[in-house]
Parts: C-alpha cells; sequence; structure tokens
C-alpha cells in the first residue's frame, strides 16, 4: 500500500520523465510534417518545444530550415541567428544562414575591420554550455584548493595540490567571465525594411535605412526605439518592432 | 490726290450705326432653384459694336463659390451702306457652386469696352440647403424613393434588399443611377463605399464599366446603373441610417464648345431596421458572431495512422455569412490525443448574390495510444435567418486506427548529423545543409549562478581560511597576553623587591636587603630580557648578560653583586656599609631599564 508521500514521489517522477518523452516524440513528428512539406504543422510543432522550455539549438536550426520551405527567408534567418546564438560554432547553420543572405539580402553594410567586440571574437568558441561548465569548474576547484589549503597544507603535496586548485580556478573564472560577455551582447536581425534615425523617435532625421535580413548589435533601448550598431559601424535608432532579438543569455 | 486717299481711307474705317447701342450685356441662370453643394451656370454675354477687348467683371456673389470660368470671343465684320461695322461677342460661362441656403442674389454683371460700359439686370436662385435636409425613409424589400419633381430625367438611389433584417444577417445595398433613356450623361465621380458606422461591409460588386438596364419608375421607363454593391452585416440593433450620398453628372455629351451643364445628384438616407436576436429558445453557449445560413463538416486526412505519426483534423464552416467573424467551436481535448493549437484560415467568396465563404480550422494531432480513437461531434449553434431560428449543427464523430508502436522514449535518440562539408560556404551551393532528424534534446540549463548551491561552494572555501586565519590569530594573540601578563607580573614584583631593598638598607637588615635584590634582578631580566638567571651561578649569569648583549664590566659587576648577595643570604656574610651597597644594587637592578647591560650609558 503506497503512503501518500510515495505517491506523491511517484507522480512527480512520472511527470518528469513523461515530458521529455513527449519533447522527442513532437521533434519527430515535425520533422516528418517537414519532410512531408507540411511547414505549417512543423513550425507549429517546432514552436510549441520551443515554448515548453526546449531552448535547443537543434531546434531552431530545423525551425529555420523549414521556414525557409514555407517562404519566409527573413524569419529563417532569425531562426538561424538564434540557433547560432546557442551554438556559435555550428557549420550547419552558418552555411544554411550565408545561403539564405546571399539569396535573398542584398545591399549589406561591408563590415567594418574594427567594428567586432570582443564578445564576437570569443563568441565562435565560447558556448552557452562551455560557459556553464566553466561556472561549475571555477567553484569546485576554488572549494577543494581551500580546502587543501585549511587541512592538509603540511601533508606531502597538500600546497601544491592547493595552488593548483586556485590555478584552475582563475582560469575557470577567466573562461566564465568571457562566455558571459560574450553571451550577454545582444543582437537583433532586421524583419523589416526601417528608417535609421539619428535620434530614438519619428521625427528625427534618418541616416538610411535597415535591410530585412540584416544583423546588428543593439546598444540600448529608449521607448520604442532601440539604438543599434551595424556591421559597418555605424550606428542609430530603429524602431524595436522592426528587429527581433536573437541573443542568447545564461 | 493725297487729300481722296486720306478721304477713302477714312470712309473705310469702321465705326458704330447710327442710333445703335454700342455694348450690351446679358446674364442668364441655368436653374432658379437648387440644393446646397449643386452646381448651376451663368452664362454672360456680351455684345460690342465697336472694336476693342471687352471686359467682363464678373460682382462677388454672396452665398456661392465659383467653381470654374469659361470664356469664348466671337468678332465679326459687316459692310453697309453706313459704312464698316464691327461686332465683338464675348461669352463667358461661370460654374457657381451653392455654399449655403436662402435666397441669393447674382448682382449686375459689368461689361467694358473703350469708354463704353453696359450692365446686366440682377438674378435671383433660391437654395435649399442642409438645415432641413431631407429625412430619413425606411423602404420596403428592394423598393426605392421615387424622383424629386425636379429630377426626373436623372437621380440616384439607395436599394436595400431588405427593409429589416435580424442582427448579424447579411443585407446588400446598391447605389444605382436612374437615367432618361433620351439623356446622356458623363459621370464625373463615383464616390467609393461609404464606412458605415454600426455595420461590417463588404463590397461584393464594383464594375469598372456602368452596364445599364431597363426599370419602371412612378410609370416612366429608366436606364439603371449599378455603381456599386455592398454586403452589411449590422453590429448593433435598432434604426439604423444609411446616410445619403451625391454624384456629379455633365448633362449631354459635351462638344466643342463645351463640356455640358453640369449636375450633382444626392441619394437619400435611408432606414434599415435591426432586430436583435430572440431571446426565446436561445441555446446556452450561442455565439452571436454566427449568424448566416450554414454547414458544419469535420475531416480528417487518414483514417488510418501509424503510431508515430501525426494526422490532421479539419473542421470547417461554410456557407452565407460573415464568415470572418464566425466563431468555430473550440477543440481542448480529445481522448488518446495530444491536441495542438489551430490554424485558422477563411476563404471569403465575394459574390453579387452576397458574400459566402468558409472558415477552416486545422487541428494537428498527435496520437498518445494505439487501437481505435474517435474524433467526437462538434456541436455549434447558428442563428438561420432564412429559417428566423436558431438551429444546432453537428458534425459525425469519426474513428481512426491508430497502428505500430509509438515512439521510444529517449531524449538521446542518437548522434547529431554531421555537418557534410565543415567550413564550405554557401557560394556556388543552391541547397541548404539537410535537418536534424535526431537530436539529444533537454530543457534550458539555467545559469549555475542562478543556483544556491553553486554559491555555497563559491563562498565555503574562502569563508573555511577565513575562519582558520581568525581562529589562528586568536590563539596567537592570546598567546601574547598571556605572556604580558607574565612580565606585568614580574616588573611588579622587581618594583617591589627594590623597595624592600631600600626598606632592609635603612633598616639594618643585610640578609633582607640581599634577597631583595637577588629577587628583584631575577624578576626584572625575566621580565625585559627573557632571561631566567634563577639556578644558575653567578658567572653563568653574567655570561647570559653578555651573550644578550650587556656590556661586560656590568655583567662583571653584577655577577659580583649576586654572589655578595648569595653569601650575605646563606653564610651570614657583611656588606660593608649597607646603604651604599644597597644604592648599589638598585642600580644594577635599574640598569637594565637604562638600557646599561647594552654598554649603553
Amino acid at each position: 500500500m503506497m503512503g501518500p508521500a510515495t505517491k506523491l514521489v511517484l507522480a512527480f517522477a512520472l511527470s518528469a520523465s513523461a515530458q521529455p518523452e513527449e519533447v522527442a516524440r513532437d521533434f519527430q513528428a515535425a520533422n516528418e510534417r517537414a519532410l512531408a512539406k507540411e511547414h505549417g504543422q512543423a513550425i507549429a510543432l517546432y514552436e510549441s518545444i520551443l515554448e515548453r522550455g526546449y531552448d535547443d539549438s537543434d531546434v531552431y536550426y530545423n525551425l529555420g530550415h523549414v521556414l525557409e520551405g514555407a517562404g519566409r527567408p527573413i524569419d529563417a534567418i532569425v531562426a538561424y541567428e538564434r540557433a547560432l546564438a546557442r551554438a556559435p560554432g555550428d557549420a550547419d547553420a552558418i552555411f544554411n544562414l550565408e545561403r539564405l543572405r546571399a539569396l535573398h539580402v542584398s545591399g549589406l553594410p561591408e563590415p567594418a575591420a574594427d567594428a567586432a567586440s570582443l564578445g564576437e571574437a570569443v563568441r565562435p568558441w565560447i558556448s552557452s554550455d562551455l560557459t556553464r561548465e566553466a561556472a561549475w569548474l571555477f567553484a569546485l576547484s576554488l572549494l577543494a584548493a581551500c580546502v587543501l589549503r585549511a587541512f592538509f597544507a603540511r601533508v606531502g603535496a597538500g600546497t601544491a595540490l592547493a595552488n593548483l586548485g586556485f590555478f584552475t580556478a582563475t582560469i575557470s573564472l577567466v573562461v566564465t567571465l568571457l562566455g558571459i560577455s560574450a553571451l550577454r551582447e545582444v543582437r537583433a536581425v532586421v524583419t523589416e525594411s526601417a528608417a535609421l534615425r539619428e535620434g530614438p523617435d519619428a521625427r528625427f532625421p534618418d541616416r538610411g535605412v535597415v535591410i530585412p535580413g540584416e544583423t546588428v548589435r543593439v546598444r540600448g533601448t529608449q521607448g520604442s526605439f532601440q539604438e543599434i550598431q551595424r556591421l559597418d559601424g555605424s550606428t542609430g535608432f530603429v524602431e524595436r518592432a522592426a528587429l527581433a532579438t536573437v541573443t542568447y543569455s545564461l | 490726290m493725297k487729300v481722296r486717299l486720306l478721304l477713302g481711307l477714312l470712309l473705310l474705317c469702321p465705326r458704330p450705326a447710327v442710333g445703335a447701342e454700342i455694348l450690351t450685356v446679358d446674364a442668364r441662370l441655368s436653374e432658379a432653384q437648387l440644393e446646397v453643394g449643386d452646381v448651376l451656370t451663368l452664362d454672360i454675354r456680351a455684345v460690342a459694336a465697336v472694336d476693342g477687348d471687352v471686359q467682363i467683371r464678373l460682382p462677388p456673389i454672396q452665398g456661392m463659390s465659383v467653381l470654374g470660368r469659361s470664356e469664348s470671343t466671337q468678332v465679326s465684320m459687316s459692310w453697309t451702306s453706313a459704312g464698316q461695322t464691327i461686332r465683338r461677342e464675348k461669352v463667358v460661362r461661370v460654374e457657381l457652386s451653392a455654399d449655403q441656403p436662402g435666397q441669393v442674389i447674382i448682382p449686375p454683371v459689368v461689361a467694358e469696352v473703350g469708354a463704353s460700359k453696359a450692365e446686366s439686370r440682377p438674378l435671383e436662385v433660391m437654395v435649399t440647403g442642409n438645415d432641413s435636409p431631407a429625412a430619413a425613409v425606411a423602404t420596403d424589400d428592394g423598393e426605392i424613393v421615387p424622383p424629386d419633381p425636379n429630377e426626373t430625367k436623372l437621380f440616384v438611389r439607395y436599394r436595400l434588399s431588405q427593409g429589416s433584417v435580424w442582427l448579424g444577417q447579411q443585407v446588400l445595398l446598391d447605389l444605382e443611377i436612374f437615367a432618361d433613356p433620351s439623356s446622356t450623361f458623363q459621370l464625373e465621380t463615383i464616390p467609393d463605399p461609404p464606412d458605415l458606422d454600426g455595420f461590417w461591409r463588404e463590397v461584393v460588386e464594383r464594375p469598372k464599366r456602368l452596364v445599364p438596364r431597363t426599370d419602371v419608375v412612378q410609370g416612366r421607363r429608366y436606364q439603371v446603373f449599378r455603381a456599386w454593391r455592398l454586403a452589411l452585416f449590422p453590429l448593433q440593433a435598432g434604426q439604423r441610417t444609411i446616410e445619403p450620398v451625391a454624384l456629379s453628372f455633365r448633362l449631354g455629351s459635351g462638344s466643342l464648345f463645351g463640356p455640358g451643364r453640369r449636375l450633382r445628384r444626392r441619394t437619400r438616407a435611408l432606414e434599415l431596421e435591426v432586430k436583435p436576436l430572440p431571446s426565446l429558445g436561445r441555446p446556452a453557449g450561442f455565439s452571436p458572431s454566427n449568424v448566416g445560413t450554414y454547414a458544419l463538416t469535420a475531416r480528417v486526412d487518414e483514417r488510418k495512422v501509424d503510431a508515430s505519426k501525426a494526422l490532421i483534423l479539419k473542421l470547417s464552416l461554410s456557407g452565407e455569412g460573415n464568415v470572418k467573424s464566425a466563431r468555430l467551436p473550440e477543440l481542448k481535448q480529445i481522448d488518446g490525443f495530444r491536441v495542438f493549437p489551430p490554424t485558422v484560415s477563411e476563404d471569403i467568396d465575394l459574390r453579387p448574390a452576397g458574400v459566402h465563404g468558409t472558415k477552416t480550422a486545422e487541428i494537428l494531432l498527435v496520437p498518445a495510444r494505439t487501437g481505435e480513437l474517435t474524433i467526437p461531434s462538434f456541436r455549434m449553434s447558428v442563428f438561420d435567418p432564412r429559417a428566423q431560428d436558431y438551429g444546432l449543427l453537428e458534425t459525425d464523430a469519426i474513428r481512426v486506427q491508430v497502428e505500430g508502436a509509438l515512439p521510444p522514449s529517449s531524449a538521446k535518440a542518437g548522434p547529431v548529423v554531421p555537418p557534410a562539408r565543415p567550413g564550405a560556404t554557401a557560394q556556388g551551393d543552391s541547397s541548404p545543409r539537410p535537418l536534424r532528424y535526431a537530436a539529444p534534446l533537454a530543457p534550458t540549463a539555467t545559469a549555475p549562478w542562478s543556483s544556491g548551491i553553486w554559491w555555497a561552494m563559491v563562498g565555503a572555501g574562502p569563508m573555511l581560511l577565513g575562519l582558520i586565519a581568525t581562529l589562528r590569530a586568536a590563539r596567537t594573540r592570546s598567546a601574547k597576553d598571556d605572556g604580558a601578563k607574565a612580565r606585568s607580573a614580574l616588573e611588579r614584583l622587581a618594583k617591589e623587591k627594590l623597595v624592600a631593598l631600600e626598606t632592609s638598607a635603612t633598616a639594618g637588615d643585610p640578609k633582607g636587603a640581599a634577597a631583595a635584590f637577588t629577587e628583584a634582578f631575577y624578576a626584572r631580566a625575566q621580565a625585559r630580557l627573557e632571561l631566567s638567571l634563577r639556578g644558575q651561578t653567578s658567572d653563568g649569569a653574567a655570561r647570559a648578560l653578555i651573550e644578550r648583549g650587556a656590556d661586560e664590566a656590568y655583567a662583571r659587576a653584577v655577577a659580583q653583586a649576586l654572589e655578595t648577595a648569595s653569601f650575605t643570604r646563606y653564610a651570614g656574610g657583611t656588606v660593608g656599609d649597607l646603604t651604599t651597597t644597597a644604592r648599589e644594587w638598585s642600580a644594577l637592578v635599574e640598569g637594565i631599564d637604562k638600557g646599561t647591560y647594552r654598554g649603553e650609558r
């Protein structure tokens, strides 16, 4: 006879284990819909997986694939950028994204030599998973080093091991901070043509037009406008409604 | 000869006929009565019997605006017995628009040529205005308001398919032009179909070319042209008014001498009775958006499906009515399936007979178990205006066979498909990289620093080290405190013994003085130099002092004093002048304070 506590634990365990199964099945079902060119249904399924907290780069990748097939290239660019925000070195996503831009986006500004920030420079190597792991390693190595120094400093190689722990903690901390820096930088994709204005209001004169499919760096928000920096380093204000944020932050 | 030539030329010059007027001007109006906003024409004709430019000045006309003006001039010459005469005729046509109601006086028009001047007579016109607009009229189904007496040749009217409708029921509104078959006209403008308050409207017909049909109104035959047709869906019950619109025409086909007479014609405002839906017999959960003559169907794309596949359920509402606003039955749960939010689409067909359409909800169903599953029937209450009653639309239940096995539970179904060509660029390749068919999906991990465990790990180590360091410092301080206390006690003892030395010397007690000196020196040496001399020989004490940096002479003096004191205490020896000896002994003890142990003076 199961007591109430046991039932509660069992129910929790069952519910926790049921969701990954459902998600895996939905992912398969979405893929089949995509293969059958039933783009609307596939898109709905991928989006439902994302809404349930499975914010996975592969889901975004497949969603981008289907959106392109559905004739929504700009939305596909947004999805691929979001996949890359979660898995920066994904060669397939990079390939598909570049291909989409080559086919559907023209008139992009030339990238400035010094326009890349520290975050952009390290992004290809530091993913969100690596940043999380580095943070845990930092905590663990710091704790171990302190314990060794406290209790085993006079025992054999205690001090040496403690110093190794501190060194590991330092490196891990640096990687964590770089990862946070890379992931905190807000980027967005332009989803519709909009004026690039000198100030955060429609009354400000415009100094150009941003192009749908272009990726920009977001530097701040003022009201319904966001201050952006383009690839060529030029800055200005664009209406928020014309931008889709793609950055993934921890 | 020259004179004759001059006289001949004079005879040839034109001159006015004797007794004729040099200049006349006449003005006429095209209408004697019109409405505010209508257009009338003022024709002015000036005839001059002399050569010269005829100027016509139009006076300001209160209550009217000049819309346009055209002029033409004709010159003719004739020879009579009186000589050559010239006749110059200028015609000016002015289009005026009536701005306000009332009696409008057009002042005399002035014409001038040279020094001659003439005036026309003043004219009057009556303008009826919007201050007392024609009241809205209710009509029977498909009937029109008859024309006014002054518009029998050309008039415009609204025509409603029904004079009374239910709330949400479709009614057709036409804008029609009625023209006498003998008249020709050009339509200057057709107003856009108006946005009517309280109605949802769809334009079902708006021909680019007006096609006539024949109709008889009050016994008179007319050619009727439909300018547009709207399908209206009333959103509010009660008496609704459809405001009039005005159209501008030019009568006649126009000629070289002018574009034809300009006219404006206005419809009458119409009243439409919108009845509220009956409360008697209204089903529970009925939505007022569901008014129309409809059919409801449900179907799936497959009746047999593999357990790993999804199927699509299509629920459709079709028929005559405002399908855009119709609300399909909601589907929340079906036993045996997981139900996803629907994708809704509409297919609207705008026909001259009205709005028809289909609204479809596509619902993705994913089997949750195998076997025979049933999609239950759907029910929906509607109000059918034709039947003038509520009805229930119902679909059949659908049986679906789910075969095979449900996909295995695995969040790690397989490795991610590796990139086909790592590093390849998109240039020259038109196909995207393929889908990922299996992926290790996992819920989004949170940042470590949002976890208390992480912070505990980061803080525990330094806190532990800090705790240990604090304890050590406390222990050291405690040891230092103990040492200070001991030194302080020894200092006090040394002072007491120095006082005792002085007292003993005064009392003539050599033993007591020797004991006091010995104890005072040992205590002072322990306190200041941390040197324990007790139990050492006098030479040993001297050596110890020298090792601590004491002056050799001082050390020898101390050794001697200690030996003498010991002899006096234990062997009954004497010290000579006790007072002087006590003073020397005190100086040796104080010598430690003064640094003499280092030889400093």
